[in-house]
Parts: C-alpha cells; sequence; structure tokens
C-alpha cells in the first residue's frame, strides 16, 4: 500500500470497528416507540419484524428484515473481509465486485433512518397513535454513516497494492 | 507496510517510521472507543434507570403481556412486565416486574398489586381507562421491609392512592345489608367506605370499614355505629315522612356513626366497634333499667321508645318474662342526658291506644306505636327496677287542670259522636277539649267541655258551638273548597266555636250552651222568619242556603208543609236583617238548561240555595212567598227599568230577548204573558232606565226578524238578527221626531210585522228633552 493510503486504511478499520461495536446496542435497543391509543410499545429492529411478520405482512417483514439487519451485517462483513484481505494477492477481482456492490448499496443504506423519521413525523395522530424515535435509532444511524464513511475511505485502487505491485 | 518502509533503500530516510505510524494511527481510531463508550453508557444508564425484578402471583392475570403490560404507580409508569408464567401448580400466574429505579421502593411489603380493568359495580364504577388502554397493573405503596414476592389483589383497593388511613372492624349479630364502597357517614359527610365483609374465626360476622385519612379524627373510642336504610318511612303525629338517601345509598347501604357523650379518645387502627341494629338503639347507652309491666303487649325490643315530656329518651332494649311474679320485664337504656330518670320516683306508664266508654286516649299511638311514658317523682336515688303501669288501668294520667278551667255543658238535639279528650278549637286554636258525653234530663245528649284558662275570655254569652267534620267538601258559587281538619280531628272529630254577633245564648248564665249542627247553623243567629215555596224540591233543613249576591246570608232552620206549600223557617245571619223587608224575593235556584243557555250550575255540585233580592223598600216583615226564579229574575230587572207591554197575536219571542233602538240593546224581554182576554200575547219588556226616554206614546215597535241582506259597492252584508240570541229573536222600535208624550209603566205597544221605510229614518232628538 503507499504511503499516501495509509491513512484511509486505518480510517477504514476504525469505522468498520466503531460500526461493528455500535451495531450491538443498534440492535438490542428499541429503535422507536408506538403509541397506538393508550398501548405504548416500544420496537427494536428485530421487534419490528417480528410486528410486521405477525400482522401478515411477511413481504414487508423481509424487506426490513433485509434493509435493517441483514444489509448492515453483511456490509460490515464484507469490509471487514475487504481490510482484512488487505495487501494479499486472493480473489481480487472478486474483491473488486464486492466493494462496488458495497459502495452501491450504500447509496440506499439510509432508507430505514429516513423511514423512521417520517414515521416519526407523520404518525403523531394525537391520543390515537404516535410513533417516537428511540436512543437505538441513533445508533443504528450511526452504524450506518460508519459504513458509509468506511466504503468511501476504502478506494478501490487499495485492492490491487499488493508487496508486488508497489513500485519500490 | 512495515515491510515496505523498511525495504525502502533510500538512506535518507531512516528512524521516522513508528512515530509518524503512531501519529496516524491514533485519531481514526478514536472512532471505535466512542462508540464503545456510547455503547456502554447506554447500557449503564439504561442499567440504572431499571431497579430491582419482582414477583407478582396472581390468580389470573387477563390482558397483561409480557413486555407491552405496564406497572403503573399514582399514574406513572414504574416499571414493565417482563415475563409471565404458571407456577408449578398451574394454579396461580406469577408475573415478574422490572421495576424502574425511581420506584425501586415499592419492592417492600404492604405493597399492594392489582390489575386495573374495568369493574362495573353496582354503585361503582372504576378502571374505565383501561377499556381504550388495556389492561395495567396498579400498584400502591407499602412501607414494610424490602421484599421481592407478592400475591396480587383480586381487585382494586378501594383507595387506590395511599394505604387507608384508619380500619375499623365493625361486628355485629347480624350485619346489615351493606357492600364494598356502601359509604360511611358521620353526621351526612362521607367519611369513609365499607372495604369488606366476612366472618371471625368465631363464626360472627364482621365489617372492614375504611376511613379516609381526612377524617380519621372524627371516629373516637366511644362511637357508635349503626346502618342506614336507603329509605325510610316515618309515620308521625305530624304526618308521613318519607327519607330517601342517595341514590349509592339505596342501592348500597350505608353505615352511620357518632358520638353522644363526651368525644373520647382518638382509635388506631384495626379497633374494633359494635355495630347497632339502627340509630335509636345506637343512641339509648345509659345504664340498663328494668321496668316491669303486666302485660308486654305492643312492647317490642328495639322499637318502642321511652318518652318523656313527649321527646323521646330511650329505648326498649329488650324483653324477657319473669315467669315468679307473671310479669315481663323490659330493660331499657337512657339517652345520654336522661339518665336522671331513672331514680326512684319515676312513674312509667305504657301508653297504648285504648277505646273505651269513656273516651279513646292513647290515639297517637296507632301511628307512632305503643311507647313508654315517665315521669319523674320526688325521689332522686338511683335505681334500676321499677314497675311499669299501663294507661287507663290506674286511672287517668294526664288532664287539664280542672281547678282553673271553665267547664261548660254543650246540648243539642243531636251530638256528634265525639271522644273524650277531643280539641275545642277556637279560631284555630285548641281552647280546651271534651271531658265527658253524657245524657242530660231531658233525654238530650250532652257533652262536658273544659275550656282552658287562657280561653276563658273568648268564651262568652253570645258563643256558639258547632261541631267540625273531619273533612268537607264545600262548594260555593265556582269555588270548591276541601277541608280535611287534622289527625287528630280526624280521628276523634272536634268542636270549635266562636260569636257571630246575634243574641245571647238563653241560658248561658248557668254555663249551658247549644251545640249547633254546623258552622253555618251556628253563623244564622237572627229570629226565623217564614218564607213559603210552591215547591220545596231540593231544600233541605240545616243545610240548604240563603243567599244574596251570591254571599250566603243564612240557612233554612226547619221545613214544614203547610195549605200544600212549603214553607221554610230561615233563620239569617248577623247584619243581614236589612233584607227582612217587603218585597224581598225569594227564589229556589235549581239547575236550568235552556236553549237560552244553563243558569244554576253551581247547584249540581252545592245542591240548590234560595236566592234572596231586595225589591224596593218595604216595610219589615217575617213573612214571604217564593216565587219561581223567572219571575224573581223579572222582578229583579223591572226594578231597574221601564216595564212596558208589545201585544202580537202570536210570537215565536222568547223570554230574555233583546229589545234593540237602532241595533242598540237598550231591554229585554221580560216576561210572556198571555193579555187578559186571551186574544193576544203580551210581551211585557223591560227597558233599561237611561233609555226609558226613548219610549214614548207614538213608538213603533216591529218583529226584526229575518235575514237582511244589504249590497255595497265592495262588500255583501247578511244581518241576521236572531243570530244574538239562539232560538229567541228580539223586538225593535224606534220612535219619530215629534216625541209623544213618555210612557208610564205597563203601558201596551202592538208588535207590527215589518216596520216601515220612514220608520228606519226616524231619529228624533232626545237631548233637550231628557
Amino acid at each position: 500500500m503507499s504511503p499516501s493510503d495509509r491513512p484511509r486504511y486505518q480510517l477504514a478499520c476504525a469505522l468498520v470497528a466503531a460500526g461493528i461495536i455500535l451495531y450491538i446496542p443498534a440492535n438490542v435497543v428499541p429503535v422507536m416507540t408506538m403509541t397506538v391509543v393508550g398501548q405504548v410499545e416500544p420496537l427494536t429492529v428485530l421487534g419490528g419484524v417480528q410486528e410486521l411478520y405477525d400482522s401478515g405482512l411477511a413481504p414487508m417483514a423481509g424487506i426490513v428484515f433485509l434493509a435493517s439487519i441483514v444489509v448492515p451485517f453483511c456490509k460490515l462483513a464484507a469490509l471487514s473481509w475487504l481490510l482484512l484481505m488487505q495487501g494479499s494477492t486472493a480473489w481480487q477481482r472478486q474483491r473488486a465486485a464486492v466493494r462496488r456492490i458495497v459502495h452501491l448499496v450504500g447509496c440506499w443504506s439510509m432508507v430505514d433512518v429516513f423511514l423512521l423519521s417520517v414515521l416519526a413525523a407523520v404518525g403523531q395522530l394525537g391520543v390515537l397513535a404516535s410513533v417516537r424515535a428511540e436512543p437505538g435509532a441513533l445508533f443504528f444511524a450511526a452504524v450506518l454513516v460508519c459504513t458509509l464513511f468506511a466504503s468511501e475511505s476504502y478506494k478501490p485502487r487499495m485492492i490491487w497494492q499488493t508487496k508486488e505491485s508497489l513500485p519500490t | 507496510m512495515k515491510p515496505e518502509t523498511a525495504s525502502n533503500p533510500n538512506p535518507v530516510d531512516h528512524g521516522e517510521v513508528i512515530p509518524q505510524a503512531r501519529r496516524k494511527m491514533s485519531w481514526a481510531w478514536l472512532f471505535p472507543l466512542l462508540a464503545a463508550a456510547a455503547t456502554v453508557w447506554l447500557f449503564y444508564s439504561n442499567w440504572r434507570a431499571s431497579g430491582p425484578e419482582i414477583e407478582v402471583v396472581f390468580d389470573s392475570a387477563p390482558g397483561i403481556q409480557a413486555g407491552k403490560t405496564s406497572l403503573l404507580y399514582r399514574g406513572m409508569k414504574a416499571g414493565n412486565i417482563t415475563g409471565m408464567h404458571l407456577d408449578s401448580k398451574f394454579e396461580k400466574v406469577v408475573v415478574v416486574i422490572r421495576l424502574k429505579a425511581f420506584a425501586s421502593a415499592l419492592a417492600r411489603e404492604g405493597t399492594a398489586f392489582w390489575i386495573d380493568q374495568p369493574v362495573v359495580e353496582l354503585g361503582q364504577t372504576s378502571g374505565l381507562d383501561a377499556l381504550i388502554q388495556g389492561n395495567s397493573i396498579k400498584a400502591r405503596s407499602g412501607t414494610g421491609p424490602p421484599t421481592y414476592h407478592f400475591i396480587g389483589q383480586p381487585r382494586p383497593p378501594l383507595t387506590p392512592l395511599e394505604s387507608p388511613a384508619l380500619v375499623l372492624r365493625l361486628h355485629a349479630e347480624e350485619v346489615p345489608f351493606v357492600d364494598r364502597g356502601s359509604p360511611l357517614f358521620h353526621r351526612g359527610v362521607i367519611v369513609g367506605q365499607v372495604e369488606d365483609k366476612g366472618f371471625d374465626p368465631d363464626g360472627r360476622p364482621y365489617l372492614r370499614v375504611v376511613v379516609d385519612s381526612d377524617y380519621v379524627g372524627t371516629v373516637r373510642a366511644n362511637s357508635r355505629f349503626w346502618p342506614v336504610p336507603g329509605s325510610s318511612l316515618k309515620v308521625g303525629r305530624n304526618g308521613v315522612k318519607i327519607d330517601m338517601m342517595g341514590l349509592k345509598t339505596i342501592l348500597l347501604g350505608g353505615l352511620e356513626f357518632d358520638v353522644f357523650e363526651t368525644p373520647g379518645e382518638m382509635v388506631h387502627d384495626e379497633a374494633s366497634f359494635f355495630l347497632y341494629a339502627d340509630k335509636n338503639t345506637a343512641r339509648a347507652i345509659g345504664p340498663p333499667v328494668i321496668i316491669s309491666f303486666r302485660s308486654a303487649l305492643g312492647l317490642e325490643a328495639g322499637t318502642t321508645e321511652v318518652r318523656y315530656l313527649g321527646l323521646t329518651v330511650g329505648l326498649v332494649k329488650s324483653l324477657a318474662p319473669n315467669n315468679a311474679e307473671h310479669l315481663v320485664e323490659a330493660e331499657v337504656r337512657f339517652r345520654p342526658g336522661f339518665e336522671f330518670l331513672a331514680t326512684t320516683g319515676t312513674a312509667f306508664t305504657l301508653i297504648r291506644p285504648r277505646i273505651a266508654l269513656n273516651g279513646i286516649s292513647g290515639l297517637e299511638t296507632l301511628v307512632t306505636g305503643v311507647y313508654i311514658d315517665s315521669t319523674p317523682g320526688p325521689g332522686t336515688e338511683p335505681a334500676t327496677r321499677f314497675a311499669g303501669r299501663t294507661y287507663g288501668e290506674d286511672g287517668s294520667l294526664t288532664s287539664e287542670a280542672e281547678a282553673s278551667s271553665t267547664t261548660i255543658t254543650l246540648h243539642g238535639k243531636n251530638i256528634p259522636p265525639l271522644g273524650q279528650g277531643a280539641p275545642v278549637i277556637y279560631r284555630g286554636l285548641v281552647a280546651g277539649q271534651v271531658t265527658k258525653t253524657f245524657l242530660g234530663p231531658n233525654k238530650t245528649p250532652n257533652l262536658k267541655v273544659v275550656i282552658r284558662p287562657e280561653f276563658a275570655e273568648a268564651l262568652s254569652a253570645k258563643s256558639r258551638f258547632w261541631p267540625v267534620p273531619p273533612a268537607s267538601i264545600e262548594v260555593g258559587s265556582g269555588t270548591l273548597n276541601l277541608d280535611i281538619a287534622g289527625v287528630e280531628a280526624l280521628m276523634q272529630g272536634a268542636l270549635a266555636f266562636d260569636e257571630f254577633g246575634g243574641p245571647n245564648q238563653a241560658d248561658a248564665q248557668d254555663s249551658r250552651y247549644q251545640l249547633f249542627a254546623s258552622k253555618a247553623a251556628a253563623q244564622a243567629t237572627s229570629d226565623p222568619i217564614r218564607v213559603s215555596f210552591e215547591n220545596g224540591q231540593g231544600l233541605v233543613a240545616g243545610q240548604t242556603q240563603v243567599r244574596h249576591l251570591g254571599l250566603p246570608v243564612g240557612l233554612i232552620d226547619t221545613l214544614e208543609t203547610k195549605n200544600d206549600r212549603v214553607e221554610a223557617e230561615i233563620r239569617f245571619n248577623a247584619g243581614c236583617e236589612s233584607l227582612l223587608r217587603k218585597g224581598t224575593v225569594f227564589s229556589i235556584v235549581r239547575l236550568k238548561v235552556s236553549l237560552d243557555g244553563v243558569t244554576g250550575l253551581e247547584t249540581a255540585l252545592s245542591g240548590v240555595y234560595i236566592e234572596c233580592v231586595p225589591v224596593g223598600d218595604g216595610t219589615p216583615t217575617r213573612e214571604f212567598t217564593g216565587v219561581s226564579m223567572a219571575e224573581a229574575t223579572f222582578r229583579e230587572i223591572a226594578q231597574q227599568g221601564l216595564e212596558i207591554v208589545v201585544t202580537t197575536p202570536q210570537t215565536n219571542i222568547s223570554e230574555g230577548a233583546p229589545v234593540s233602538y237602532r241595533g242598540l240593546t237598550v231591554g229585554k224581554i221580560g216576561r210572556k204573558v198571555l193579555a187578559s182576554d186571551g186574544r193576544l200575547v203580551g210581551l211585557r219588556a223591560i227597558i233599561d232606565r237611561p233609555y226609558a226616554g226613548l219610549i214614548r206614546e207614538n213608538t213603533k215597535f216591529w218583529n226584526p226578524g229575518g235575514v237582511q241582506i244589504s249590497m255595497g259597492f265592495i262588500s255583501f252584508k247578511v244581518q241576521s238578527p236572531w243570530l244574538e240570541s239562539l232560538g229567541g229573536r228580539g223586538i225593535a222600535f224606534a220612535t219619530p221626531e215629534d216625541l209623544g208624550p213618555r210612557v208610564k209603566s205597563g203601558h201596551e205597544f202592538e208588535l207590527n210585522a215589518k216596520p216601515r221605510r220612514e220608520w228606519l229614518r226616524w231619529s228624533p232628538e232626545l237631548s233637550a228633552q231628557e
């Protein structure tokens, strides 16, 4: 790796590490509280998926599950893999493809947070129903921000910067 | 990387690799550090905000969901239900609650947990918010040592915010109908509620009562409790009184307490009290006194009152036979303040209704129940045993102080069935009473009456007595008066007296008075006059009134037949003597229905009466001849106007028809008579006095009958004079301009069938001549 890319690599590593740490509370702590006719219901991300599935919205549940749990997890996993493989010459093509996918998906990764904020803003029906974002949402957003910046600072050229390819 | 740096062949580049690398690493790795710190803080704050975990055992937990249901304390969320499971025996539900940190003080013994669900009970509705928000678990904090296992309450406590300030246990032989939530009254204020009822280990029922913290001071050690009936019916001498407590009390009953002595000490929690059967029982708390009677007839334990000067001062608590002496012993307790009656010399007399030949006594006990009257005697030493008496058996107890009273005797042909003690009323006040009834010398019934000293002045030689009927309906002209005397008069009748002018009662000096049949008879004080009638139908001696201008002025005293006529002896009220002159017309007013209308309608209800109209100023006389109503009316009118006779061969004009002059009614046909020779019919018309000047010798009369139709430019007018009085048209007249001489009363005119045209144009000027 070129010396100029070393801070980038460091930053990506640090952000992925932060993302992994934040991923835990983001999924454990409720992201929102739904109050429907007086009944207060705090929901975690997984709880929300469960709720959707229970109410017969299996495809919705699938989408949310994918977008909110699988995709962030896969992004963190993929980025970790890319960073760990740094310097190696193996799977270079595949790694480039993975990075591209991660980058592409990154554009849409904030959809969940956006959705939640819209829901919290719209879902204010006074006594009947209200939706409120909880600290979990902040952590969730932080995970996504971490992965976004990590994938941004990880440049594709790093895949190809092996010991052999570096000019001496 | 390090190998790369190390492999750099550049000799200038040395020794700076490690510090540079370390510096570059340091700032980026702040992110994971921050993330870790934030996570740790999040979990730590969550952990800090949650208190201990407790377990509450319920019989059932409807509507409770783990993870969703909240624990509420004073409306605040104080914890979450984290889990629910059945106990090992499958009999109870264990609800695991994670308390919030601020609510960890709830994990104490004495804290009550209950499931808040909608409860609609008689008189109490709670948990309505749960209808919308779903059931929740609520808590009321206790004060005991910390614990983590609780037994849930099966239903919401009556005081959901804080533990009751004072809980009392009320024991009773038999608990009244009260239910959870029944109010506890203290002098009309609700100070608490019934919380629970149940049985002691020894089988006695008890009530648990919760007193609100604000009213703890009202309960004293010597407070007495009794149940309040939802409604009560009280029948007393003054009438019937229905007492209705609030709706809640009607539905749930209630309890009341009060202190009847000097208030005692404050009570502690879980104090025990006795619940008395009713307020009277609760009030009678004096030391027991035994009164023995020969018979317990009418006595009732817990109901029969002891009275002193008419006040209720005690109560018969129990009755027990004394077989040795064949007596009944009544245990009596006095109310506070009346214990002085339990001294030697006090006489206790059982008062019950007694109807005997010599009178009726204790009549009020018919409605108020038998009672024991007490009369303190000279003794002052306390005593606990008394021999009771029964009124009537041991001689008269209560009688007016006869020495200073005036005693008079009343006699009459017929006296009403008055009882001994019947009141004698003077202008509404009870002035005395009947003491005795007996048959006098000439087989006339007599009444002995005692008049109180203070009414001695009201009694004079002119006083007239009459019996007051228990209830009477008086129908006057246009009024209906229903008069019901008080209960006493209703039961035993009454006498009344007053004076109405008139002459002295003949034998008033030796205190003998006549008893008149009625007030009207008593009022008719004048000497009798005699009026004879052809037909006396409807007249009743002693009842039929004589009226003048609608007011009663006299009364028929006697009726007899003489020479095929009915002779009525009439007495007039004082001040009406001016009516007794020659010329006064007496006529019997009866109901008369004719096409002209209905007259004498009031007689349908009040019976016939005699109308008396003074006509003229004759000399005083005492003999009169009654006339028919029509004749009386005619004479009355004739007195006020000019009488003329209009003759016609035949007519259907009826009596009372109008006589009109240019359409103005100036008189009316009084009587229709056959002229003396029988060829013509004479209409005796009365012309009102102001219009008498219109009648001259050359006046023309005609019959305006028929329908006149006149057509104007825009109007069409139908005149039909006979419409004025159905069934009888009147007559009209006109007088020419050259006025003839005035006519005298009784002048005869001829009735023309139609007016001539010029008659209608006549318009004499009368003012100059008038």
